[in-house]
């Protein structure tokens, strides 16, 4: 797009001349065209001064398509005649045409706009002869001009450069893979190579195999020259149908440098590239019917020469355990359409849809096919478990035939184990096909009224308190009654009192019945608080001792000499019994309580 | 007859003939049988019947999970589905520990047009929060109860005998107590989230979410009906409402109910 702007501008800076401008058109090269020949086409302005040039619009082309320009070129001139400077100038406007086909072929007139005037060309007429897709013939020297030689590059070795497509078998079954190679055969160096053409293939399933011209180039002698065979595509097609199949001229441009005529300029590799479109010859490929007559129920298309191998993971299982049966196919020709083989479950047995697990081409031309299906098998019973034998189908190019697979699948052998079936395991899990909401909650006893919630509530609150409370008083409680169980003189001074407010009432029971025991029994009472509190024997115990007992623990005058006193008077009244009067019986029980009270709160 | 006396005979008339039609749809007598009524309409498909049963029983200050359940189940198949949303928190909140109910609430949600993302609310943290809620607020306020209970008594059995904090039961004391903290925790935490922050549902099909309580503020987003909110204050017939992933706003107080 660059390139056409560019030269208008140039022309836009021509003076404006026009009086004597000449257009004309030709094609080269002048000579033999075939359908790889490069055609150009030259519109050429020339005048003493060329003004505006507009860009020509080419009329449709019989047998011929545009594939590159315009490219243009300038040239002016000056020369003296009588005198006076004479100049001209001439324009070149290059196109490159691409023959369709063999055939006649036209380029009709056209108009060139030049400084504003119409300039019409003349029609162009030229016959298109098939191209060379093979090497060129023996007589023919490189350098030479041969019988090709009206390729436009004919006359260098370069142009030694041909397409060559090549099918493995040019007839096969319907479902036979066959492998299509496009080889690039040249005498010199190759610097290029773009595809022109990839026709499609119909009625073909194609798959590209990996190809590396460069690595896989070799060197071939065809016609007693050698050539660089380049591997430029590589197919493997499979024929989908049946009938002749024509598989249409791949083309390529191929960029190879041209030879120097200066044994200098070609010792250091000048000379320039030339660009050579190549085509490959169309190719036919019968395409053979499978025969219907034979043809197996659980045919699904398999095509070649295969084998098959059947495994199974294990042959000892328990009840409801699960087998992996493989079945491998594998062999030469095409499994692409091919199913899994038909394994038919007994009752006893279930049997999961196959999964494929392999699926791939092998051999180096990549002719050959692997496939695996993997079976898991549930034996459903416990026993000797036979799965009937697998069944592959196929035919075989070779013998016209179909063949039938059987593979061996191993006797399981299946014991009881637990005797439990677990029936979800062995038959798949349940899954839920959707989701929805749960059911309503029917009423199982009284509704609920509201509450508050649970710590706020009084008897939680309280149980949450009670140990706080209780433990300290737990401890305290604790504490002291191992106290009693270990401290002796502690349990005796706590339990002084309580023995002693016993002892009184015992006293006060006896006094009707033995003032002498009644006495003995306040005074021992008295006595032996004193002896408690103190944790001392009371046998013994003068009252000059007591006193100093209760003195020692704190027991103001009073209440000692009260205590005394008590004492004595009892002590008097055992030797003297019919000294007191009655009512002195309830009288002294009583000071004898007051005083241990007192006792208590003193002491 | 006198004319009082017809005038009452009147009465009572109209006031049987209102019980009656109130009983067209689920007749009744106690909240039990109100509840068993309602519960046979949505069995039946009808579920407006069913709704209204259920929703009459909230006269007799009732607050039973199935109760909300129910109704959350019922509002679900009326395709009311903020109703829906919000029942079954409710019910959630009264009995975490039912699974259904927090399935039920899950497939609800799916439903939600608002998806936000709760960013806090992920992995370990998520798992974590899920088992609190499936043991509940009440079980774990008793499962501290039963700790601190435990504490006490080991206390007490150790504090009343000389030498009795020996290494072993220090151990389990200690233990103990850092059981009882966390269980604390737990609780705190699981009360806060279930009842102790108010949270409200989206009731209206969509509400947008001002800048302030007042119409005059700018809209900052929008909410649609079903989503959850945490209510952050009320004012004047506003809530300012906050998404869990920090997004705050101002709804009106109509568009929301509490939980």
């Amino acid at each position: 797009m660059i390139r056409p702007l560019l030269a208008l501008a140039l022309l836009a800076a021509a003076p404006v001349a026009a009086a004597d401008v000449q257009v004309s058109a030709s094609i080269l090269p002048q000579g033999r065209i075939s359908e790889t020949t490069q055609v150009r086409l030259i519109i050429r302005i020339e005048g003493s001064s060329i003004p505006d040039v507009g860009s020509p619009k080419l009329p449709a082309m019989k047998n011929l398509q545009i594939t590159g320009g315009p490219s243009t070129a300038r040239n002016s001139s000056y020369t003296f005649d009588n005198g006076r400077i004479v100049s001209s100038s001439s324009l070149s406007l290059t196109y490159v045409l691409a023959p369709s086909g063999k055939g006649p072929a036209e380029v009709p007139p056209f108009d060139v706009i030049v400084g504003g005037t119409a300039y019409r060309t003349q029609a162009l007429r030229f016959s298109v002869e098939a191209g060379r897709s093979g090497p060129a013939p023996p007589a023919t020297a490189p350098g030479i001009r041969g019988d090709d030689g009206g390729d436009d590059d004919a006359g260098d070795a370069s142009a030694d450069v041909f397409l060559q497509a090549k099918l493995g078998s040019s007839s096969v079954y319907s479902g036979q893979p066959v492998r299509l190679d496009v080889t690039l055969y040249a005498a010199a160096p190759v610097n290029g190579f773009t595809w022109t053409d990839v026709p499609s293939l119909p009625g073909l399933w194609t798959e590209d195999l990996p190809v590396d011209p460069s690595r896989d180039r070799r060197i071939v002698t065809m016609n007693g020259r050698q050539y660089n065979a380049y591997p430029v595509a590589r197919k493997l097609v499979v024929p989908t149908g049946s009938g002749a199949l024509t598989i249409q001229p791949f083309s390529a441009q191929v960029q190879m440098r041209r030879p120097s005529r200066d044994p200098f300029g070609s010792f250091f590799s000048l000379g320039g590239y030339v660009n050579i479109v190549r085509r490959t010859a169309g190719l036919k490929l019968d395409v053979k019917p499978l025969p219907e007559a034979g043809r197996p129920s659980d045919f699904s298309g398999a095509v070649g020469s295969f084998r098959m191998k059947v495994t199974a993971d294990r042959t000892a299982v328990e009840l409801g355990e699960a087998v992996a049966v493989k079945v491998t196919i594998d062999g030469e020709g095409s499994l692409q359409s091919a199913v899994a083989p038909k394994l038919t479950a007994p009752p006893d047995v279930k049997v999961y849809d196959p999964k494929t697990l392999d699926d791939a081409m092998t051999g180096a031309d990549h002719l050959g096919a692997r496939k695996t299906w993997e079976w898991v098998v549930v034996p459903l019973a416990a026993g000797t478990v036979n799965v009937p034998a697998p069944t592959f189908a196929y035919f075989d190019p070779g013998t016209a035939s179909y063949r039938q697979l059987r593979g061996e699948i191993p006797e399981l052998s299946v014991r009881r184990g637990n005797g439990v079936v677990d029936s979800v395991a062995a038959r798949g899990e349940v899954q839920a096909n959707t989701r929805d909401i749960a059911f309503l909650k029917m009423r199982r006893g009284a509704l609920q009224e509201a509450r508050p919630p649970l710590h706020r509530r009084g008897w939680f609150l309280a149980l949450f308190v009670l140990p706080f409370i209780l433990t300290p008083a737990g401890i305290a409680f604790g504490r002291r009654r191992e106290r009693f169980l270990t401290d002796h003189g502690f349990a005796r001074a706590r339990r002084a009192a309580r023995t002693a407010a016993k002892r009184l009432d015992r006293a006060g029971q006896r006094a009707g019945v033995s003032p002498t025991a009644f006495h003995e029994e306040v005074a021992g009472a008295l006595v032996d608080y004193v002896a408690d509190r103190a944790n001392r024997k009371a046998s013994g115990l003068t009252y000059d001792q007591l006193d100093d007992i209760l003195a020692a623990k704190g027991v103001p005058a009073e209440p000692r000499r009260r205590y005394r006193t008590c004492l004595e008077t009892c002590d008097f009244a055992r030797f003297v019994p019919d000294s007191g009067r009655p009512q002195a019986v309830a009288e002294l029980v009583a000071e004898a309580r007051a005083i241990l009270r007192r006792l208590e709160e003193v002491a | 007859m006198t004319r009082r006396t017809v005038n009452a005979g009147l009465s009572i008339a109209v006031a049987w003939l209102v019980l009656l039609g109130a009983g067209a749809t689920v007749r009744a007598e106690s909240p039990e049988d109100t509840f068993d009524a309602a519960c046979r309409a949505y069995d039946q498909g009808h579920w407006d019947a069913a709704a209204d049963g259920f929703r009459g029983l909230s006269r007799y200050g009732l607050a039973d999970w199935r109760l909300e359940y129910n109704l959350a189940n019922t509002e679900y198949k009326r395709g009311r589905l903020g109703e829906a949303i919000l029942h079954y928190e409710r019910a959630r909140r009264l009995n975490p520990a039912d699974s259904e109910t927090v399935a039920n609430l899950a497939i609800a949600r799916t439903r939600l047009r608002d998806v936000v993302e709760d960013e806090n609310a992920a992995g370990v943290l998520h798992a974590l929060r899920a088992a609190q809620d499936r043991v509940g607020v009440s079980a774990q306020a008793f499962l501290l109860l039963a700790c601190v209970w435990l504490v006490a008594a080991i206390v007490t059995w150790c504090g009343s005998r000389a030498g009795g904090f020996t290494p072993g039961w220090g151990w389990t004391l200690a233990g103990l107590l850092l059981a009882s903290f966390l269980v604390f925790l737990s609780w705190r935490a699981t009360w806060s989230r279930l009842e102790g922050t108010p949270r409200a549902v989206v009731l209206k099909p969509s509400v947008e979410a001002l800048a302030g309580p007042g119409l005059n503020n700018a809209a900052l987003f929008t909410l649609h009906e079903g989503i959850a909110v945490t209510i952050e204050s009320e004012r004047e017939g506003w809530l300012q409402v906050s998404l869990p992933n920090g997004l705050t706003g101002w709804v009106v107080r109509d568009a929301a109910e509490r939980i």
